[in-house]
């Protein structure tokens, strides 16, 4: 049950006449009844059922389930407007909370509430605990008993018990912040003074309070508490059924068959069921159940009508579904493999392992050129030289690009910046194409020098290629160097710079044949120059009968034709040809034919310039 | 207490000094150093104060010293912290900074994050840390400068419900919480981080050097025990001329020594008045023999306080005590 309590307007006459009157108002509103009795733990436990609730001037009314709080209808919200007071300025929403004086008179139950009840009246004022009065009685602080309420001029609590260092725990609606809290605190005894409930009965009930309890076979058994607080015995259980709920009978009905009935919750037995299988199973029936590694095992039922035990597991995998295993590979590396949903081990994952130094050792690998720079890698779980350089087209740039084993091969045509050591261009040439038999002529090439290094004088020489048989049947001994070197530079040639390499050929016997000789420019070391264009390939025809002295026809043909040629000096054009090497090149012979070219040069430009079409171009 | 109520009244309980420190005292260490004095109120300086009507009458409830010796005054009915500096030189009866404070000036309010707060503590990084046992039944890590608040609860293993926390005590090992004056129980770490819980009967001592318990004996007296790593435990039986009716503090200070505080009174004949009342203190050498005592003519009054004694790192015993006019901060040295 719960009361209203008071309205405000009458919550502050019932303050101000009990500031004033004191114990007279206490008086008149419980001394029409003696106070009922109560025990110390009813005391308690109503107390404990108010912690959390709100603190409410003028209120005392909360919810309690048992001897705990109930906050289910809201705890009510007391909101504090100043600092310094906790009455008219603190506003108050939700009908739940208490003061600290309402909390005391409805947890002393004193005014004739029901056992279970915590809304009431207020009260009278903390200061009238101070007293004695109808319902209490003055105690001294050191007589302090739990349950009793220790009150000052302001404030008054439930006391429960001392601590050992002299404080209390006790319960109080402390004040608006705060709400109804228990806890453990420091009392000034010189402010407070101890009030004791009247008939409070030391014990654990009130007596004549009943309480029963379910036993047996929804039996029930009471007891009363008696007068001094204690609760008397059990009375014996009375009203049971005839089984306990839930429990089961059975009877046999045959082999291996029977009836069941059940208790119902009355403690009733219910109905015999039909005659059923009172085994676990049929003889003859057979089970079977997966065991181990996919295998199965199965149990055959017994003449008993019971299970025999399980055979043995058969059929097991090497592995559990889902095992996993992990093993060394190769190595460097590892792999793993996962066990199959039917007990099969799945294959094993590529084998992989990092790279010894996080892959900054340097090899040297299998393949050439370039592509030999390597480094060491675990690669699928085994020690490697890998290339870290992909074969690209060659270059012209004296390095093996295309990783097939010959520095610049295929004669590539795209220099490299910077281009390599040695480098040439044919620029342009003249040979005869036609020669009678028996008779000579002058063969001159120009080289441009395009690599970085300077051609010294003597030192690059133009031989016949290296797959050229020799000696050549041009082979003029007076004027080649050697059977197979028809001629040497005679001057330096800087980067940049034209070379000419001039030397004479002579027509062979028989005529009626054509003869081709390969030549090749050379660096000082004797490798042959490799791109752009550093070979001149001769082509002659002999015929019969004594040629023209000069009946050399140019046969140069020059793929685009010299960069620096000038109008009409094409491939195909015949040059004038000279017998005496002269030029600013030189014919190179065993006799140093650089001495004779130097000697010649000025009859050579004499020449050049008078002639019709000289190669004033390069002159 | 007898100031609050009146002028008569507080010369009476003065008087009562040499009464109660009749007996077999230990050596005294004099009269206290006033370091603070505040007015009630809510002005600059001055420290609120709430005068129950039909509920509890609170003032503030806890002090507390930060690492530059700087005064935190919890004025939870206020809803806020007084920060009180010390002054160089000390001595100044009136500074400007609030009226009667001396020799530490008012310096300003740190505004708090709730009104029910009970005890506060402060970090050396000057963070705050607020007990709320009652609402909350929460721990509160306070950072003034960014306004954050970290709560963490108090309830656990030791810890049944927030109102029987009694003290909060800072050692080197952490933050231990006192427990309905029975046992301690750990629940920070020393950066102030939950960790697991530690219990053990009656308070730790610092360094994690042992424990120290005490209980109200039989006669007025006090039992105090203390168990030091290594030694066995030692009892010692406090008695003095005047009943001890409550402990107030339990510490121990620097040398081993342990200071004991407790509140003293007689009733008068008719039992319905204290008689004589006053606060003392002891301290206590290591192998138990009281060294040096002081006393205090001011006791717990009906304005509420979690906090009256806080022994400082030298060794040296500040109460904080209410009068009619306001707040006092006495300050004895140490042994």
């Amino acid at each position: 049950m719960k009361f209203a309590p008071f309205p405000r307007r009458i919550r502050a006459t019932v303050v101000l006449v009990a500031l004033g009157l004191a114990g007279l108002l206490s008086l008149s509103t419980s001394s029409e009844a003696a106070t009922p009795s109560m025990s110390v733990d009813d005391i308690f436990c109503r107390a404990k059922s108010g912690v959390g609730f709100s603190y409410w001037w003028g209120g005392s009314c909360w919810e309690s389930s048992g001897c705990s709080p109930d906050y289910g209808g809201g705890k009510g919200k007391c909101t504090c407007t100043c600092s310094s007071c906790c009455g008219d300025c603190c506003t108050h929403t939700g009908g739940h909370g208490a003061d600290c004086s309402g909390f005391t008179y409805t947890v002393w139950r004193l005014a004739n509430l029901s056992q279970s009840d915590v809304c009431g009246p207020h009260g009278p004022v903390a200061a009238t605990y101070m007293n004695s009065s109808s319902d209490w009685t003055h105690k001294d602080d050191s007589e302090r008993e739990p349950g009793d309420a220790l009150a000052s001029k302001t404030h008054v609590m439930i006391f429960e018990k001392n601590t050992s260092w002299g404080d209390v725990w006790a319960w109080e609606a402390k004040g608006c912040n705060y709400g109804i809290v228990h806890n453990s605190r420091g009392i000034d005894w010189g402010s407070y003074a101890v009030a004791r409930r009247k008939n409070v009965v030391v014990g654990v009930c009130t007596p004549g309070q009943t309480q029963s309890q379910e036993c047996g076979n929804c039996g029930t058994k009471k007891r009363t508490c008696s007068g001094n607080g204690q609760w008397g015995d059990w009375s014996g259980c009375t009203g049971q059924g005839d089984c306990a709920p839930g429990s089961q009978d059975s009877k046999s009905c045959g082999p291996c068959m029977h009836q069941v009935r059940t208790c119902s919750g009355q403690c009733a037995w219910g109905q015999w069921s039909g005659c059923q299988n009172a085994g676990a199973c049929v003889p003859g029936d057979s089970q079977a159940q997966g065991c181990g590694n996919c295998g199965t095992q199965g149990r055959g039922c017994q003449g008993d009508c019971q299970w025999g035990g399980w055979g043995p597991c058969q059929g097991e995998g090497p592995c559990g579904p889902g095992q996993g295993e992990e093993g060394k590979c190769g190595d460097c590396g590892s792999h793993a493999r996962t066990c199959s949903a039917a007990c099969q081990w799945n294959d094993w994952s590529e084998c992989w392992g990092p790279d010894p130094e996080g892959g900054t050792l340097v090899c040297v690998s299998e393949l050439p050129g370039v592509c030999s720079e390597g480094r060491v890698r675990c690669k699928t779980g085994w020690i490697q030289c890998v290339n870290v350089v992909e074969a690209s087209p060659e270059l012209c740039d004296g390095l093996d690009n295309d990783c097939e084993g010959v520095t610049d091969n295929g004669n590539p045509q795209v220099l490299s910046d910077p281009p390599p050591p040695f480098a040439a261009v044919l620029e342009d040439a003249s040979f005869p194409t036609v020669l009678a038999a028996g008779a000579e002529a002058t063969v001159w090439a120009d080289f441009r020098n395009v690599g970085v290094l300077a051609w010294p004088a003597g030192e690059v020489w133009l031989t016949l290629a290296d797959d050229e048989p020799g000696p050549s049947p041009l082979h003029v001994p007076d004027s080649w160097a050697a059977w197979d070197v028809p001629a040497k530079l005679c001057r330096d040639v800087p980067p940049g710079g034209i070379g000419r390499l001039q030397f004479r050929v002579r027509a062979p016997e028989p005529p009626g044949r054509e003869l081709r000789t390969a030549l090749v420019l050379r660096t000082p070391a004797g490798e042959p120059i490799r791109c752009p264009s550093p070979s001149l390939d001769l082509a002659v025809r002999i015929t019969a009968g004594k040629a023209d002295e000069t009946g050399a026809v140019d046969g140069g043909e020059l793929p685009g034709g010299p960069p620096d040629s000038g109008p009409g000096d094409v491939a195909g054009t015949p040059h004038p040809q000279s017998d005496d090497g002269t030029g600013w090149g030189c014919s190179a012979s065993r006799t140093g034919a650089c001495g004779a070219t130097l000697l010649l040069l000025a009859f050579a430009l004499g020449s050049l310039l008078l002639s019709p079409r000289g190669r004033n171009q390069q002159a | 207490m007898r100031f609050a109520m009146s002028t008569a009244a507080a010369l009476v309980a003065i008087g009562l000094i040499a009464v109660c420190s009749a007996g077999e005292q230990p050596p005294s260490l004099g009269e206290p150093e006033i370091i603070l004095t505040a007015r009630w109120g809510s002005g600059p300086g001055e420290l609120g104060k709430k005068d129950g009507s039909e509920g509890a009458s609170l003032g503030p409830m806890s002090f507390a010293f930060g690492p530059d010796g700087t005064i935190y005054v919890l004025d939870q009915v206020n809803g806020r912290v007084a920060v009180f500096r010390p002054v160089a030189g000390g001595g100044v009866s009136e500074p400007p900074g609030g009226p009667g404070n001396a020799p530490f000036l008012f310096d300003r309010f740190i505004s708090l994050p709730g009104t029910t707060f009970e005890e506060i503590e402060v970090g050396a990084d000057g963070r705050i840390l607020l007990l709320d046992r009652l609402v909350r039944e929460a721990l509160v890590i306070f950072d003034p400068r960014t306004r954050e608040t970290e709560e963490l609860s108090v309830l656990g293993a030791g810890i049944p419900e927030g109102g029987g926390v009694m003290a909060v005590l800072v050692r080197e090992d952490g933050v231990w919480l006192d427990y309905g004056r029975v046992h301690s129980v750990r629940v920070l770490d020393p950066r102030w981080n939950p960790c697991e819980r530690k219990i053990v009967l009656g308070r730790p001592m610092r360094g994690a050097e042992g424990t120290v318990e005490v209980s109200l004996g039989v006669g007025g007296g006090a039992d105090v025990r203390y168990e030091r790593k290594g030694d066995g435990p030692l009892s010692v039986f406090v008695q003095d001329d005047v009943p001890i009716g409550r402990l107030i503090e339990l510490a121990d200070g620097p040398g081993g020594a342990v200071l004991l505080v407790y509140h003293c009174w007689r009733w008068a004949e008719d039992g319905d008045r204290i008689e004589r009342q006053e606060v003392r203190g002891r301290w206590f050498s290591p192998d138990g023999k009281p060294t040096v005592a002081f006393s205090s003519p001011y006791t717990l009054t009906e304005w509420e306080q979690f906090r009256e004694f806080r022994l400082l790192p030298d060794g040296s015993v500040v109460q904080m005590a209410f009068t009619p006019d306001g707040v006092k901060l006495l300050k004895w040295r140490g042994p």
